[in-house]
């Protein structure tokens, strides 16, 4: 009984802990200052449509500090991460897209471009956009990292309320012909194959005629044997 | 050879129908229903012996769950993998949700209204498909039910659009009405006294469908997308040839090996005078305007309608809040789903020793008792913030839900003879109704967080549960009222009017009635049983 009390106790303690760890807070987005001019652009062969196809075109970016800032706040910089982040538009009513302020909880940016080493002068990256990118309209988005991947700074390739240069991407549909002509061809093997074995039923009982089997389920008792 | 009832003495009675009621004999001589075990000479269509023992109507008095055996193990096998499989293709898009609402663009509110259409066709299909089955037979009513569909889950592979998601799977839900060709089968294939054992292990079963969605179609998702290398946006429209060919080999099986009785099909057998011939708007009448139909429809909806909405929307829950990969959120969801293959059935069980020794009411207080902490477990859901517990949390929560479906199951047949397809269908449909109101009220409005709206579920389904305490059988009592002195008798022959009591329509009412002795409860059956046995002919 002892053993059994301590063991509950244990138990509880256990949960109690675990739901009381709580991970360390990130950083706060609000906390970082706009140091960063990030410029973003579609380098596409279809100049005049204004989108990206994905797997076709590519978005070419340039990022350095701003002329406005001093460099020397660039001397506590080591590395630039560059990201593509989901803009308002596509945000609505999309809950696992939302903006929080911790950085470890925000879904703004949902996939990480590059990291470089940091220059006061500046780098560039064309990135190839892979067909696995979802259609949405977006922008790009620096972080400002210290040696240890601690965010500092950021800069991005719009304006402070996200409503401008925005890169809309189109993407694939994930259909294929083939599997178009798959689909139909087992759908129809479906149906026709349920009217065929049908039919030849219905065909069997009309050729043999109707049996009548003596099956009475109010059997009198003394009627059992036959 | 005269008539079996009348020489036999009490003593020959013993393991007769009522054995298992606490020595109350039905001891009636015509008509009845034997439920004597046939002696060896039992044969099928075939001329071979049963391997089963079996009742006067061929019906197994025996369940082996590791057997085969036409018809009836067949039958069960049959049964509840198809039943499996239809549960399988409607729940199989959301563990997959995080990928398709990338690729068609899906918002929170398009989600929950795809997630209210894959429970509302099965509403109106599981309410025609009782008289399909009384019509055609269960085993058409299945494989044309199941290859009629095939088609829906094969068009989620060539969806595009927002509506034609919803629309899809609105279509594919209508396979949900297995359900009552799979009870139907086992009713006619299985005595009265293991056939709620075999429902609720074939419901169990088929009902784990769910689970096991949620954990094989993130895994053949991942199959498809890295090691044959096709891009996201294909390779989770190709997972979804598994469960349309899954219902194209299940519904040529069920055709090719299946029978609907156990003495062949319906449609090479005459059916005689077992059935009172009823009309279709009585038997609708008494089961509509019986208070109990609603009473637990709306219960069932709390209990069932629960459990769809949280296949729907929990791996999506656990991969948003938790930052889990899909193939783990699938994997947590898929739990709630496979607990059904022990806890409905156990739900039963405990309902039937709750009954053994309190009756009808231990039955209320059971069911009562698993849905209010199936509730305050959902509750606790809702407010957890970290992995670890949410994941136990959801576990034990879905043992409790589960177990008071099976616990429900064990209460409908007891609430009218007459209409019991009609009650079984509105329950059944309420199951649905309630999952559609629980994701209309809860899960698409925006300003509702996922945590919170399953916080609010938890709390709705306690409050809809306390209805219970209004049932009320004036000859075993309610949950807070002790029984009046009311017979089963007046209970089930008061479905039936003077004229068609004269003509004996009311028999196997009367006889069930005589049966249903066993809701009492032990101290009660101790009364009765000193009583002269029924001798009405």
């Amino acid at each position: 009984m002892a053993s059994l009390q301590r063991l509950v106790v244990t138990v509880i303690m256990v949960i109690t802990l675990a739901t009381g760890v709580r991970n360390v807070e990130g950083v706060l987005f609000s906390s970082l200052t706009r140091t960063l001019t990030v410029i973003a652009q579609i380098q596409s062969e279809n100049a005049s449509a204004g989108a990206a196809t994905v797997g076709v075109d590519s978005v070419s970016i340039d990022w350095s500090l701003d002329s406005t800032i001093p460099s020397k706040v660039g001397e506590n910089y080591a590395y630039v991460k560059l990201e593509l982040c989901f803009a308002p538009v596509s945000q609505i009513d999309r809950d696992w897209r939302n903006t929080y302020d911790d950085l470890d909880k925000d879904k703004t940016c949902f996939r990480e471009l590059t990291t470089q080493r940091y220059r006061n002068a500046g780098d560039s990256f064309v990135w190839r956009i892979p067909k696995n990118v979802p259609g949405a309209y977006y922008f790009v988005r620096a972080y400002a990292l210290t040696v240890t991947g601690v965010e500092v700074g950021y800069g991005q390739s719009t304006d402070d309320e996200k409503n401008s240069n925005l890169i809309r991407i189109i993407p694939i549909t994930g259909r294929l012909r083939v599997m178009d002509f798959a689909g139909i061809l087992f759908s129809l093997l479906s149906v026709v194959s349920l009217f065929l074995v049908l039919a030849k039923e219905a065909r069997a009982q009309a050729f043999s005629g109707i049996r009548i089997f003596p099956i009475d389920l109010t059997v009198v008792p003394n009627v059992r044997g036959i | 050879m005269a008539p079996q009832g009348e020489n036999r003495t009490d003593a020959d009675l013993t393991g007769e129908p009522g054995s298992s009621l606490h020595g109350v004999t039905g001891h009636e001589v015509f008509p009845y229903i034997n439920m004597d075990t046939v002696p060896e000479e039992a044969t099928d269509l075939k001329g071979r012996k049963f391997s089963l023992p079996v009742d006067s109507e061929h019906k197994a008095k025996k369940l082996k769950i590791y057997s085969f055996a036409r018809p009836h193990m067949l039958t069960f096998h049959l049964s509840w993998i198809s039943f499996m499989t239809c549960f399988f293709s409607t729940f199989a898009a959301p563990p997959l949700l995080p990928i398709i609402r990338d690729n068609l663009g899906l918002t929170k509110t398009n989600i929950a209204h795809a997630g209210v259409a894959s429970v509302s066709g099965s509403i109106i299909s599981r309410l025609l498909m009782g008289t399909i089955c009384d019509l055609f037979g269960p085993r058409y009513g299945c494989a044309i039910l199941i290859m009629a569909t095939a088609p829906a889950v094969f068009c989620m592979s060539i969806v595009s659009t927002v509506d034609g998601f919803i629309l899809v799977r609105f279509f594919i839900s209508f396979a949900l009405a297995t359900f009552v060709s799979c009870q139907f089968w086992m009713s006619s294939m299985f005595n009265g006294q293991i056939v709620g054992l075999a429902n609720g292990l074939a419901a169990g079963w088929g009902n784990a469908g769910g689970g096991i969605t949620q954990l094989v179609m993130p895994l053949v998702y991942d199959l498809i997308a890295k090691n044959i290398g096709a891009d996201n946006f294909t390779a989770w429209r190709l997972a979804f040839f598994l469960p349309g060919c899954m219902h194209i080999v299940m519904g040529l099986i069920v055709l090719a090996i299946g029978q609907d009785l156990p003495d062949g099909n319906y449609s090479s057998l005459k059916r005689s005078g077992d059935k009172v011939a009823d009309t279709f708007f009585k038997v609708l009448q008494y089961g509509v305007t019986n208070y109990r139909t609603w009473i637990f429809t709306i219960t069932y909806g709390y209990c069932l309608g629960v459990e769809l909405t949280v296949d729907n929307i929990i791996a999506q829950y656990f991969y948003d809040r938790f930052d889990i990969n899909l193939t783990i959120a699938g994997t947590i969801g898929s739990t709630v789903g496979l607990m059904n293959i022990i806890s409905r059935p156990a739900g039963g069980l405990i309902s039937d020793m709750a009954a053994r020794r309190f009756g009808m009411r231990g039955r209320l207080w059971a069911l009562w008792t698993l849905q209010t902490i199936g509730g305050v477990l959902c509750i606790g859901l809702g407010l957890l913030g970290s992995l670890g517990p949410s994941v136990v949390v959801l576990v034990i929560f879905s043992i409790f839900m589960e177990a008071a479906c099976g616990a429900t199951f064990g209460i409908i047949p007891f609430i009218s003879r007459r209409s019991l397809g009609v009650i079984s269908g509105a329950v059944g449909a309420g199951g649905n109704v309630g999952s559609i109101l629980t994701q209309v009220l809860f899960f698409s409005n925006p300003s509702y967080s996922m945590e919170k709206g399953i916080m609010l579920m938890g709390v709705m389904a306690i409050a809809c549960t306390a209805v219970l305490f209004l049932v009320y059988f004036p000859q075993w009592g309610g949950m807070l009222c002790p029984p009046s002195k009311a017979t089963e008798e007046d209970y089930y022959g008061g479905e039936w009017n003077e004229a068609e009591r004269a003509k004996n329509l009311d028999r196997n009412s009367l006889k069930f009635a005589e049966n249903s002795r066993s809701e009492r409860g032990r101290s009660r059956q101790e009364q009765t049983s000193d009583s002269a046995p029924s001798t009405r002919v």
